[in-house]
């Protein structure tokens, strides 16, 4: 089991790693997809399989096509996003490390207490999910349908021609 | 130390290297994958913090970000398109030129 979390965790750093010193934008959204595969067999290792479901299914199947399309209709061809080799970026990077080591210390820290990390993990069954979400929770997925439903009245909106704008 | 230990750290790293894309890349289109990436890493500490505690909530409070990070993605990939429409570019730093 340590040994198929490690593995996919791996994956899921080259995949990462690929995406911060790559420059073509499709190869980066392929390598994002990877990432979240490998993200969804860590659910599927820890006993939640719902979760793990929707990463497949919502995430890497639905969100990320829209990443694709977008590539695919823009078609950028300017190389300007390359990282270049300088002082400035280099002190970038440091600071980045830096922030990013102080995160992982005031994170970590607080689990140690609180946390028996000898202590192994439960597997939450999808209809144990499903039983709390449509019966405690039907408020908050009617109103997460709304909220959707105004994601896309207002991408509609922004994609909306200049000519249809001024004529209303 | 179990497999919840090794989970809190692969999100804590996975949230950093989002932060390190979204500080280094200079690419609209970049800095909203790093978005994604520390989204996910929330999600998955979301999950692993659930599962340890043995009840659901984890994997309602998964569910119902997914909703809320498809509605931003929409948006956002809406404001670039338009944004490539305008300057031509994914670069961020002509922003600044944006009103003409």
């Amino acid at each position: 089991m340590k040994l198929i979390f490690f593995l996919s965790s791996f994956v899921l750093f080259i995949s990462i790693f690929f995406i911060i010193f790559g420059n073509n934008l499709l190869y980066s959204t392929l390598f994002l997809i990877i990432s979240f595969l490998s993200t969804s067999v860590i659910f599927f290792l820890l006993g939640s399989y719902l979760s793990g479901f929707f990463q497949v299914i919502i995430y890497s199947g639905a969100i990320l096509l829209l990443f694709i399309f977008v590539v695919m209709i823009i078609k950028d061809k300017n190389k300007n996003f390359i990282i270049s080799i300088s002082m400035k970026r280099i002190f970038k990077i440091f600071l980045c490390f830096l922030i990013c080591g102080i995160f992982i210390i005031d994170i970590i820290y607080p689990f140690l207490h609180f946390f028996d990390f000898n202590k192994s993990f439960k597997i939450v069954s999808p209809e144990r999910v499903g039983k709390i979400l449509f019966s405690d929770y039907f408020f908050v997925i009617e109103l997460s349908s709304i909220l959707m439903l105004e994601a896309l009245i207002l991408s509609f909106y922004f994609n909306k021609s200049y000519k249809d704008f001024h004529k209303n | 130390m179990s497999l919840t230990f090794y989970c809190f750290l692969l999100s804590v790293i996975m949230f950093s290297l989002g932060i390190l894309i979204f500080i280094l890349k200079k690419n609209f289109f970049f800095m909203l994958i790093g978005l994604e990436i520390m989204l996910n890493a929330c999600l998955l500490l979301f999950v692993c913090a659930g599962n340890y505690w043995n009840n659901e909530i984890g994997q309602i409070i998964y569910i119902f970000m997914i909703t809320i990070s498809s509605a931003e993605i929409c948006i956002n990939l809406s404001l670039l398109f338009n944004f490539y429409k305008i300057n031509n570019t994914l670069n961020i730093s002509s922003l600044s030129e944006l009103k003409k």
